[in-house]
């Protein structure tokens, strides 16, 4: 769509979808240069940008607002899952059963080693944070202004407990991706120390570590509350970590 | 194989597509149903699908046009019509009526979000692409089955259609707080010196 700038006075009103089509990127570059140009000597218009800018802004609250159960996606993956060709039957079931037995062990072994690898991915990211010249998305020790942020940004929802009066202080918080999936990393200092609070869906989270402990000399806590897995890491000691995980417990039951 | 490829392209779209089918139908049970045969008719119909083309878009599609072939969906059409002009030409009146600041100082996040939820379905789903999914025109155009200038004109206007309602809103709800006021004897004055 082509415009003028000396078409739009005195006739703003005709001219709405433009200020519409601006506020989306969507207008051509030498029309918006149009329109901007018009913008500086009208009121109307600017106010209508503004106001359309504000309308995008709060609309954002309603992005991953509507979350499926886990159970609803687990249906859908299986409904869509390529079938595998069964090839067991060749074999003599005693062969099967052993073979069943020991992946049930090496699973096991995986699944209870407090060094698990997926806990590497988790200590890159806090370090990464750590690391940044600006380490947080969103800087604030106040509770509620951290977790109204994540809001649209993450197709979930979880508790930031009080640290008032605990020893701990939030600092901050961050959006940052696990699996290809969103995660909120909020990041709490106790005194000199700083630990990685990540909150993720539970399928991603268990992918990347599902075993608390000591990892490269960092302590590690995680457990699942609902769909959710929390994970905490940082160079503080044990107790500390685990006394923050408590908090966190408690906030999200 | 092409079966493990529409599964790995395909789920990654499934919190979109739940998030936009449970703005369609308005609770649980309906949209996890649209997904589901949304999903159901992909998969089948995968094949007719052109490798490289825009599978979101090709999605959407399918999950739209299911909506709108639900029962829902078609009494949700049947209470819309695009050609509503006469509406829109009163709802301006009342915008025009009312100072520009009313609408920038009372709207909150909760109001237009709710809001959003109560728009007719034609003005809804193109917002919700538009602003929700972050699609460019070109992809909701392919989504709606539309000329891209269709899709910005009625963008514009289904916007315009919800500041309007937050307009006609917020009026109302201020003459019910002046007459609740009046009612029970507290003048504004006295609201206003409390407020400072």
């Amino acid at each position: 769509m082509a415009f003028e700038a000396t078409s739009f006075e005195p006739d703003c009103e005709r001219n709405r979808d433009a200020a519409s089509a601006y506020v989306d990127g969507e207008l051509a570059s030498a029309d918006a240069a149009a329109f901007e140009q018009h913008m500086a000597g009208c009121a109307r218009c600017t106010v209508e940008v503004a106001q359309l800018m504000r309308m995008k802004r709060e609309l954002r609250a309603a992005r991953g607002q509507f979350v499926a159960q886990a159970d609803f996606r687990s249906q859908i993956r299986r409904q869509i899952a390529v079938p595998k060709a069964r090839s067991g039957w060749r074999w003599p079931m005693l062969v099967e059963m052993t073979a069943v037995l020991l992946l049930a062990v090496s699973f096991g072994a995986l699944r209870f080693s407090p060094r698990g690898p997926g806990w590497d991915e988790i200590a890159d990211l806090h370090t990464t944070a750590l690391a940044s010249a600006n380490p947080y998305d969103v800087v604030s020790s106040d509770r509620h202004t951290v977790k109204p942020w994540f809001q649209g940004k993450i197709p979930f929802s979880f508790n930031i407990p009080e640290m008032a009066g605990t020893g701990y202080t939030l600092l901050g918080g961050r959006l940052v991706y696990l699996h290809q999936s969103p995660a909120a990393q909020l990041i709490v200092g106790y005194g000199l120390h700083r630990i990685t609070v990540l909150v993720s869906r539970e399928e991603a989270g268990e992918r990347a570590a599902s075993d608390g402990g000591a990892h490269n000399s960092f302590h590690t806590a995680t457990w699942r509350a609902g769909e959710l897995q929390f994970q905490l890491i940082g160079d503080a000691e044990d107790a500390v970590i685990q006394r923050l995980a408590g908090l966190f417990r408690q906030a999200n039951p | 194989m092409r079966g493990e490829y529409f599964e790995q392209m395909a789920m990654p779209l499934f919190d979109q597509l739940y998030n936009f089918a449970h703005w369609l139908t308005g609770n649980r049970a309906d949209a996890e149903d649209l997904v589901q045969e949304t999903y159901a008719k992909a998969l089948k119909g995968f094949h007719s699908f052109e490798e490289g083309t825009n599978l979101r878009a090709w999605m959407y599609r399918i999950l739209r046009n299911t909506f709108l072939t639900s029962r829902t969906g078609l009494a949700a059409m049947a209470t819309s019509s695009l050609e509503d002009e006469g509406e829109e030409a009163e709802l301006r009146m009342a915008e025009e009526e009312t100072p520009e600041s009313l609408l920038m100082r009372q709207q909150n996040y909760a109001s237009v979000v709710d809001t959003l939820a109560r728009m007719p379905v034609v003005h809804r789903e193109i917002l919700l692409l538009c602003e929700i999914e972050e699609m460019p025109y070109r992809e909701i155009a392919q989504v709606l089955g539309i000329p891209v200038g269709t899709v910005m004109s009625r963008i514009a206007r289904a916007r315009r259609l919800m500041r309007q309602t937050i307009v006609a809103e917020s009026q109302k709800a201020t003459e019910v707080g002046r007459t609740g006021m009046s009612r029970t004897g507290v003048s504004r004055t006295g609201v206003s010196r409390d407020g400072v």
